[in-house]
Order: C-alpha cells, then structure tokens, then sequence
C-alpha cells in the first residue's frame, strides 16, 4: 500500500514551487519578521525605561567615588598625588559591570585619573566636551548631570571640599548596554522561532494530509478505477470543506449511476421474460463492460495516514522532553540526604527507574496493543503520562517523584508501542522502512525542539510550571488521537509470546552477546548516563543558564538528525556495519573524555556533538547487524523476537546509565566521571572491534 | 473546526504564530524585568556595601558593633542615598537589632536572617529576600578575624518598579496586539493566495460534477472550463467514462421500455 503523505495536490497547486515548501517560506518568513519586530519595538520600550535606571546607578557609584577622593583630600593630600586611585577605581569597575570607565579631571578637563576598558575611546569625546561638562556642574551643589559623550551615557559629579569645586568624576555606561544584555536572549528567539516553525508544519502536516491529500489520493485511486468501467466504489469521506464537498459530489455522481443500473435491473426483473430477449442482452452486455454497486451501494474506498499517529507522537515526545535539560537540576533541587546514600545517586534514581518501567512495561504494552488496537492503547497510555507530568509538577520529595516518573514512564512505553504498533499494522514489508523513518523523525526533531524550548521556559518559569505545561501538551496529543486517529479494525491479533528459551538461544551466540555487551548497553549507557544526567548538572556546575544548557543538548538531536541518514546510507554501501560501530562506540568516548582535559562548556558541547554523531554511527549499524549476527535464531525464532530480545536487553543500559555515572560521580566529580564513562565506553568499541575481526562467525550462522 | 478549508489552515497558523509571537514578547520582557531589577539592586548594594565597609572599619579597631556610636549616622546618611530604600537595620551575631533607622521601621530583618542561615546560604556575600512589595538585603559583618559580628539589613521598596514593569507590560501588550494582527491579516492572505487555486480548482470540478449529474447523460456535459492539472484531467476522462455508461445504461432503459410496450 502506498502512503499518502506530506503535501501532495496531485497538480491543484500551481505555484512554481511545491505547497510545502510554499507554506514553509511563508511560515519561516513571518515567524522570523514578527519575531523581529516584536523584539525591536520590545528593545525601544526598554530602552526607554533603563536609560534613567542607568542613570542613578552611574550617580551612586560616582557618589562614592567623589566622596572617597574629597576624603583623601581632605585629609592634606593634594589632589593630583592620591595614591592607589586607579587601583581603588579598578576595584569598583570589577563589580559594576555596566560602567565602561570612571575618569577623574581637574576642574579644567584634564583628566588625571582614569580607568576602564573605554577610556581611550572616551578620552577624546571628554576633552571635547569638558567645557559644557564643567559649565553644567557649575554650582558646587550641582548633582550629578548625564549627557550622550559619544557611544556612552556620561554622568558627571563635581567633587566638592568646603563649598569649592575641586574635580569631577565622569562615568560612562554603553549606550548599547541594554542592546548587548538583551542579545543574550536572541538565540532563545531563534529557537522559539524554529521550533514554532517546526510545530507549524507538524499540524499543517496533519491537517493537509487528512484534509487534502488523502482524500485526493483517493479521487487520484478511485478515477483509476472508474476508467476500467468499475463503478461500485466510492470515497469514504468526511467533513464540510472544498475537498469534502467535490468529493460529495463525485460519489453522487458515481452513485447516481449505480442507481441507475439498480432501477433499470429492477425493472427488468420485474419483468422477466417479458423484458424480451433484446433487453436481457443489453443489460448483460452493460454488465461485460461495466461493475456497479449491488444493492448494498457503493463500497467506500479509505487509506489511513501514518500523518495521524505522526504529529501526536511528536507532541507527545516533545512534552516529555521538554524536562531533558534540567530533570537532573528539578531532582536535586528535592533532594534529602539520605544516611549512607550519595546525592549522586539518590539524583539517578528517577531516571533509572523510568528506564526500567519503560523496558518492564514495554513487552505489556505491545500485549495490551494486540489486544485493544492502537488508538485504544494511546488514549489509555495518555492517562498515566498527563497523570505522571501533573504529579511530577507538585512533587514533594525524591521518593514520591519516583512513583510519579513510574507513572510517565508507563505513558511513554504505551506511547511509544502504540505508535510502532500503528505503523507497523498500516505499512507493508516494502514501505516498513519509511513508516518507521516517519516514526524516528518524529521523535529526533521532538527531541531537539522539547529539549531546547524546554530549558528556555524552566529559566523563566520555573521546573514546576515547566511540567504543568507538559501535562498540558500531553493532552493536546490525545485530542489529535481522538479526532484524527482512526478507529482500526478489531486488532486481535497475538504475538508469539518470547520465552526464557528464546533468549538463552539469543545469549547463547557469541557475536551477539558481543554485540550487546560491547555496542549497544554502552551506547544506551553513554545516553542515558553521560548525556541526560551528567551533562545538565555538569552544565549547571559550569555557570550555564537554563536556557543554554537546553541549547547545547539540543546538539545531540540536531548532529544525529543531520548525520544518521548519509551515514546509514554509507554503511550500507560500504557493508561495513561492524565497523561502525566499533568506530562510534570509540568516537562517542573519546569526545566525552575531552572535558576531563578542558572542563569548560565548550569541551562539553564537543562532547554533545561527538556523541551525536558516535550514535549516528552507531543506531542503524547496530540494527543492521542483529540479523547478520543472529541469522540462525532469526531462522528458528523469528526475526521480530530476535529484535523484542535485542531491544530488551539494550535497556538495561539505559536503565543503569545513570546509576552507572553516580557511582563515578561520587568519587570523581563530573569532569572525571564524564572521563570514565568515555574510558569505558572506548575500551568497548576495541574489545568489540577485536572480537569481530578475530572470531570468525558460528558455522551453523553462516550456513543459514 | 471550521468548514473552509483556507480558514482551517489559515487559523492554525494563525494561532501558532500568535503563541509564537507571544513567546518571543514573554522572553523579551522577563530578560528586561531581570536587567531592570538587577541594576536596581546592585545600585542599592552599592549603598549597602559602602555601609557595611564603614562598620567593618570601626569593628576592625577592635569595638563591638554597640561601642561604634557613628553608626546611627551612617546609616542614616545611606538611608538618605536613596529614596526606595524604606528602612536599614543593624543586628549583632545573636539577631538583636542594635541599630535601625528610621526609628519607628518594623523590625523583621532579624527573622528573616534567622531564615537565610537556616537556609545554609550565610557563607554568601549577601543575600535577598522578598518581603511583600519590598526586598530585604543582607550583608554578613566580620571583624579583622573573619568572624561574624553581626548582619546589615537594608529593606528597600519595589513598588515602584513594579508600576513601571506593569506599565511596560502594557504597552508591551498593545504593540503584540497590533503585530499580531498585521502578521495575522499577512498569514490569512499568503494562506489564501497558496490555497485559492486548489479551491478554484476543486469548485471547477464540483460545477463539471454537478452538471454531468443533472444532464442524466443525455446531453454532453460542459466540461471546458476544467483546468489541465491531473486531477481535472482525470476527470475530464471521468466525464467520458460515465457519460458512456450513461448513454449505455439510457439504451437499455429504451430497448426495456420497448420490450415492455411490446
């Protein structure tokens, strides 16, 4: 069966370039124009507002700064032999960042102390304006005066001994400061920008295919149908709008036909034999070149859309990361101590145990899948998820969160089985492969806009609102279910179920064992371990706002997304899948022991990056080796239970990541745990590298 | 949802755009709330700061902070530097406000300090605590040894930023809201220009549809005003198809109606 999917008018559009890509552009260009200009007219506003806040800051330091001199002075040292002003001006310029120089002149202009990174800039424009300067402050009972000196707001303050003038103090603030702070949040705009951009086409995706292209798919399948003369099908179709009502319009047609044919036939069997021979031939002769309905009516023709289970995965999976970035930072932030418990673990708790959950309640929910169908076992998976987020949100300890994450982690296995489900049961052997790329697309980009915007919110609202909105999103993907997910047939259908057996025969081979043991646990390890634990609370350790540390983790999604489709495509032409592997499993390590050398952010992003790109390497090689390495259980057990088992297992490293990385933590800080885990992580990628290129594989393998 | 298809799409553009653009306004404005209340903070703990070193100054010669007489006047002068600031406290190591100003100030700094180093923040250089439409900062003084000898309290009122962030909120919903609708009218009309030809298109066949129906195959259905995408080809052929099925059914309702006469 060929999917419907994307935007596809079958040549209604007639622009120069594709409705998507239409919608796109204009999408793109109007985020980025609103955003834009929202923020430049926002940055007017502001400017407005902080120049005099700006203003009494630069008087209050001045204030000081003329009553330290006007003391010294008074105390008999002349004005132009204090010793230590520069040093004590540098003291106060370290702790008042907005203040660009602090100069103090003479009554005449000269300046005779300075300091600050502009002063030379300023010199020139202070000199020049000296005597406007002076003239303003001519009282010895003037406050302080602020004028535009070149690029800077300066403030003027006489410094005043027994009711005579005896210098000035300039201080000078960038005009452009608030310009240069509030830059710091034009890469979150950016972000917010582009991942709208994102969600936009995910709905426009979903609405146009259900709306326009399924249906005109149909018409398109249906008219092929109707040149062959077969006039007993119809569009099953819904819905009010354009589309709706022309392809109303053809099944009245085609209907109006097949009623046609049922009078005239009623008629004639109304009147047998007395219809004459000449009617009995023409009618037989109608039904040689033409079908048409029988009594019953038409037949209606439908397709169902793996769009519909795709863009509530994506809001489902971008709710749930939403908390990537800073669930370790949310978890210590309820931490107790716990007597002969380190923080460090206690923190990994609730991580590991929504792995576990997931890999328990993994094998039920595909159980639960056969038996109630997929959009069932979606809504009712949705319960426990908006249950888990909500509960997550009032959390009061570590111990009640962990019940909580149980919850969620029951939500995402059900998400996650239901949609595989779904598309597995609507795609044939042929399509499978883009059905499930459907699938990882979804959830990659969820990933990379939930983990992103994520941290951009906990920063200004808080962890707990953070979840709340979750919930909240979690929600709105089971509105999309229920109104867009169609109602399947009767699933029914039982799996084989896997057995202690099955997996002593998947164990039992070497290779695979390897392949387990050396490749996959590690990569899950690096995942769940090295990037959603220590990365967040390294990051934070670091100084990194929320917001950043969202960014920056958003580097994984994004190297993977970028990398993983010309990489399988190159291992699969190559035929080099175990060397892949080997090389990922070695690269994946080797970035994050970088930070152990450099710990600073950017060494940390290097290793965000490397391991996106490790896992490129890594994901679609591992899979494509599983029936490689284990043809002869795939031959006696069945190449979806070899796959069930493979999954399984590989959980476990997911499971222990985080368990994993505390126990390093603990003794060795983050820098050395992150060392460890890539240490570990590069001595799995050389003993799996050995084993396969010193051990030849089973006979009976290669015989099947 | 809405029975035109232009309207669907272009409402839930609409609507993203508008979350969108709301999102951008929030994180402009938090980042601006967060600059404002910082400038305004640390040109209040400039005061402070000035105000600390001075004590620390008499409590290094050795006095207890109840021996240093001038104090009353510092804090006094500080309290001066700046009209936000309500009211500056002065507490020796066991919580006792040893000085305060103004006089008749409600003495809260002391519990609050209790519930800081409760809080296991008393190594930080200074801490702040919200107090209602006040923030209280507090600053840790030592003697030359490094020993606590007692904490500044500065309380300093946020009301009037907080009129000023509110007027900003305003102003800043007005421009959103005229933005929005600019950008919004600009969505609506780049949705119905992509969108118009299909709903041309799709009228076109409703109309070539419609008339095939009501014809009932006797006359040729006006089919010419069919554009030449594919779909409106195929029905075009559709046309064809059905009108000879048509025309073959008509024949045999004849040759019945004959039989039957006969």
């Amino acid at each position: 069966m060929k999917q419907a999917f994307g935007f596809s008018t079958f040549g209604l559009f007639r622009g120069r370039i594709p409705l998507s890509a239409a919608f796109f552009s204009v999408i793109l260009c109007l985020l980025l124009l609103s955003a834009a200009t929202i923020s430049f007219l926002a940055l007017r506003e502001f400017e407005h507002e902080v120049t005099p806040e700006l203003d009494r800051k630069a008087q209050t330091v001045g204030d000081s700064v003329r009553a330290h001199v006007a003391r010294a002075v008074s105390l008999g040292i002349p004005f132009s032999s204090l010793v230590g002003v520069e040093d004590y001006l540098d003291g106060v310029l370290a702790i008042q960042p907005e203040i660009q120089y602090i100069a103090i002149t003479a009554p005449d202009g000269r300046i005779i102390y300075g300091r600050g990174g502009a002063l030379d800039e300023a010199r020139g424009d202070l000199t020049a304006h000296r005597a406007e300067l002076r003239e303003s402050l001519a009282a010895p009972d003037a406050v302080g005066r602020s004028r535009i000196v070149g690029r800077f707001f300066n403030t003027t303050l006489a410094i005043v001994l027994e009711e005579r003038i005896i210098g000035f103090v300039h201080l000078g603030v960038d005009r452009a400061y608030l310009r240069n702070r509030m830059r710091e949040i034009y890469y979150d705009v950016l972000v917010v920008t582009l991942v709208s951009l994102l969600v936009t086409f995910e709905i426009l995706l979903i609405l146009i295919t259900v709306n326009v292209t399924v249906p005109i798919k149909l018409v398109h399948d249906l008219l092929d149908i109707v040149r062959r003369g077969d006039f007993s099908r119809v569009v099953d179709i819904r819905g009010r709008d354009e589309v709706a009502q022309f392809v109303t319009a053809l099944n009245g047609s085609i209907a109006a036909i097949a009623r046609r044919y049922s009078d005239i036939k009623r008629e004639a069997a109304v009147l047998g034999s007395a219809a004459g021979r000449g009617a009995q031939a023409v009618l037989a002769n109608l039904e040689r070149r033409f079908r048409f309905a029988t009594e019953e009516g038409p037949r209606p023709l439908s397709e169902i859309s793996l769009v519909t289970v795709r863009t509530p995965l994506f809001i489902f999976i971008f709710a749930e990361e939403m908390s990537r970035s800073f669930f370790p930072l949310f978890v210590r932030d309820l931490y107790v101590p716990v007597p002969g418990v380190s923080e460090a673990l206690v923190l990994s708790l609730p991580l590991s145990l929504f792995m576990l959950v997931v890999a328990i309640f993994t094998p039920v929910a595909g159980a639960l899948a056969d038996r109630l169908g997929s959009r069932h076992l979606l809504l009712l998976g949705l319960i426990p998820a908006v249950a888990g987020h909500l509960a997550t949100a009032l959390a009061v300890t570590v111990y009640d969160l962990l019940a909580w994450r149980s919850l969620s982690a029951i939500g995402y296995a059900a998400m996650f089985i239901g949609a595989q489900g779904f598309i597995a049961r609507h795609t044939t052997a042929e399509n499978r492969a883009g059905g499930m790329a459907v699938f990882v697309g979804a959830v990659i980009a969820a990933g990379i806009c939930g983990t992103s915007i994520g941290g951009i919110l906990a920063e200004r609202i808080g962890y707990r609102p953070t979840f709340f909105l979750s919930a909240g999103l979690v929600v709105v993907s089971a509105l999309f279910i229920a109104v867009y997910l169609p109602r399947e047939a009767h699933a029914g259908a039982t799996r084989r179920r896997t057995g202690w057996r099955d997996y002593l025969l998947v164990l039992g081979n070497g290779r695979m064992l390897v392949l387990l043991l050396f490749a996959s646990i590690p990569t899950k390890l690096m995942l769940t371990g090295y990037l959603f634990f220590l990365v967040p609370l390294y990051l934070h350790e670091l100084g990194n706002a929320q917001s950043m540390i969202g960014r920056l983790m958003m580097a994984y999604g994004l190297a993977l997304i970028f990398l993983s489709p010309p990489v399988a495509r190159l291992a699969d032409r190559l035929r080099l899948h175990g060397v892949f592997v080997a090389a990922g499993g070695i690269l994946g390590g080797l970035g994050a022991m970088i930070v152990h050398r450099w710990p600073t952010t950017d060494a940390v992003l290097i290793g965000i990056i490397t391991l996106g790109l490790a896992h490129a390497l890594n994901n679609a090689a591992q899979l494509a080796m599983v029936p490689e390495v284990a043809r002869t259980e795939c031959a006696a057990i069945g190449q979806t239970t070899v796959f069930g088992i493979y999954r399984l297992i590989e959980r476990a490293g997911a499971v222990l990541g985080p368990i994993v990385a505390a126990a390093i933590v603990s003794r060795h800080g983050y820098p050395g745990a992150m060392a460890h885990m890539g240490l570990m992580t590069v001595g799995c990628g050389v003993v799996f590298a050995a084993y396969f290129a010193l051990v030849r594989p089973a006979a009976a393998s290669e015989r099947a | 949802m809405p029975g035109n298809l232009t309207t669907k799409v272009a409402i839930t553009i609409v609507l993203l755009l508008a979350f969108s653009m709301a999102l951008v306004t929030f994180l402009n404005y938090a980042k601006f709330a967060r600059t404002f209340a910082m400038l305004e903070q640390s040109r209040i703990l400039d005061i402070a700061t000035e105000i600390e070193s001075t004590i620390e100054n008499g409590l290094t010669l050795g006095l207890e902070l109840a021996e240093l007489r001038n104090t009353q006047d510092v804090i006094a002068r500080g309290a001066g530097r700046d009209p936000l600031i309500r009211s500056i406290e002065v507490l020796d190591a066991a919580g006792t406000v040893v000085y305060v100003t103004p006089a008749d100030a409600p003495q809260t700094a002391a519990g609050l300090a209790r519930q800081r180093s409760r809080g296991g923040a008393s190594s930080d250089p200074f801490w702040t605590v919200a107090d209602g439409d006040a923030v209280v900062v507090g600053l840790r003084l030592e003697n030359s040894f490094g020993r606590m000898s007692g904490t500044l309290a500065l309380r300093y009122s946020t009301a009037a930023r907080e009129a000023r962030l509110a007027a900003v909120r305003d102003r800043l919903a007005t421009i959103l809201g005229v933005v929005g609708a600019v950008f919004s009218l600009a969505a609506v009309g780049a949705v119905f220009l992509s969108l118009n030809g299909i709903s041309r298109a799709l009228r076109r066949m409703r109309r070539a549809l419609g008339t095939l129906e009501t014809t009932d195959g006797r006359t040729t259905p006006n089919g010419e005003d069919l554009g030449d995408s594919v779909l409106e080809r195929e029905i075009a052929e559709y046309r064809v198809v059905a009108a000879r099925a048509l025309r073959r059914l008509d024949f045999a309702h004849r040759v019945l109606v004959g039989g039957k006469r006969r």
